[in-house]
């Protein structure tokens, strides 16, 4: 998107080449980079698990078409401005009973699919009592929506998150890290499904009631504040889930972890990282770990099928199967390995001849054969 | 890593479906990648590249890896 980007600047036409699905994202990347309704051609499908010769038929009666089609049209504007960039900061946007707010809020995508509590000005007000920042002033512009990020609108979503009015300071530093160009926010969109997280350190985590023992990520306020975290990611840095949010298995929650500190036999994390020990901080951080979803890619030597085999192969022997191998034996684990496949995926693999059944039974062989040179 | 193991990932894991070789001929990987198919090879960078972070059931034996994807952390502080 970037090179189409920089291109268009210097007023030379220019088409991304994405796969189904994707114009949005290559628009919104586009537009974070000052360049809007930039040309997008969609090739259809997913291009990784297409033999050579789908390919060629795809880009010869489609995708070619598509880029002519786009490259002979003035480039398009990206529609009308969102109400929120003229509407006053402070107006009142809908009234209603809980559950009609809820409703209006999922209409807007303005929600996680959870209820919200509805941020009214009482409690928005709070949540400004806890910073000397001006209600309106910027914090910062977060890709890829390119909104302002304001005390305002950061407290709107924590109040909506159910975090209490005290973790306003958490809130505006983390977005100040999430802004930081060395975050890289503007790429979280992948379809490898980027989780963005909080480290916490420091004597805020007490006086705040942030928790970083046992079960830390679903004790105290942990869990509200990583639901604000993911509702700001939403609604001002403009992520929306299947528009420009495009992890292929979707996303846990937004979570928060913070340093146990006083059993930390080294420096704590803040400190290594230049900070004073008596300094608090919040740290933006981001995972896949829920689940790296490899892309699956055929070539001429080895099709999409014989790759995907391998590649779960490999997966698999990297995840907690193997404890439990070494905790019961060979027989100790049943039905606790869940292959998510994405159906293009799945298609090659049953094109090619493979039953569920005996692609897992492939996999277990082949797990087998990779154990013998297994160096740990 | 198996030399074997990081090839596939680069071979079969990637839309540019670079060959390994490649990846040393254009200087993305150094010339002592070039070994025998089953001799390991380096796979993260440095130590620089992992946090760490003390937390959890401070009773437990366990520990976790966070795989970062395209997020490189940045701290701030936080005023209270």
């Amino acid at each position: 998107m970037r090179p189409a980007a920089a291109a268009e600047k210097l007023g030379i036409p220019s088409v991304v080449v994405t796969t189904t699905g994707f114009t949005a994202i290559a628009r919104a990347a586009g537009k974070a980079q000052g360049v809007t309704g930039l040309r997008v051609a969609e090739y259809p499908g997913a291009v990784g698990v297409h033999n050579e010769a789908l390919v060629e038929k795809n880009v010869e009666t489609v995708l070619i078409d598509r880029i002519v089609s786009e490259l002979t049209v003035p480039r398009r504007a990206d529609g009308e401005e969102p109400a929120s960039a003229t509407r006053r900061p402070d107006a009142i946007v809908f009234k209603g009973t809980f559950d009609e707010i809820n409703d209006y809020f999922r209409e807007q995508l303005w929600s996680d699919e959870l209820p919200v509590v509805p941020p009214t000005p009482e409690r928005v007000e709070a949540f400004l009592k806890h910073t000397q920042r001006a209600p309106d002033e910027q914090i910062a512009i977060l890709p890829q929506a390119n909104l302002a990020a304001t005390p305002r609108n950061i407290a709107a979503n924590a109040v909506m998150a159910g975090c209490k009015p005290v973790m306003m300071p958490v809130l505006i530093a983390a977005v100040e890290a999430l802004a930081d160009n060395c975050y890289n926010l503007n790429n979280i969109g992948s379809t490898w499904g980027v989780l963005p997280f909080l480290l916490i350190n420091g004597p805020a985590m007490k006086q705040l009631g942030i928790e970083n023992g046992a079960q830390l990520v679903n004790k105290g306020a942990n869990p509200s504040l990583g639901r604000a975290l993911g509702l700001i990611i939403k609604n001002i840095a403009g992520y929306k889930f299947g528009r420009n949010y495009m992890g292929t298995f979707g996303y846990p929650m937004n979570f928060v972890i913070a340093e146990n500190e006083a059993e930390n036999p080294w420096e704590p994390f803040h400190v290594e990282h230049g900070f004073n020990r008596n300094d608090s901080t919040v740290t933006a951080c981001g995972t896949v770990t829920w689940g790296w979803a490899p892309a699956i890619y055929g070539t001429e030597e080895k099709n999409a099928a014989q790759s995907a085999l391998e590649f779960l192969s490999f997966e698999v022997t990297k995840k907690p199967c193997l404890a439990r191998l070494v905790e019961r034996g060979a027989n100790g684990f049943q039905n606790m390995i869940t292959f998510m496949i994405a159906p293009p995926v799945a298609r090659a693999l049953a094109a090619a001849g493979y039953t569920n059944q005996k692609a897992a039974t492939m996999c277990t062989s082949m797990r087998v054969c990779s154990a013998v040179s297994w160096s740990f | 890593m198996q030399r074997r193991e990081l090839e596939f990932l680069i071979e079969f894991g990637h839309s540019e479906a670079f060959k390994f070789p490649d990846m040393v001929e254009r200087g993305l990987l150094p010339e002592n990648y070039l070994v025998d198919a089953t001799e390991l090879v380096r796979v993260l960078p440095s130590a620089g590249v992992i946090n760490i972070v003390v937390c959890g059931d401070p009773d437990r034996n366990r520990l976790m890896v966070l795989w970062g994807g395209y997020i490189t952390p940045v701290s701030k502080k936080i005023v209270l």
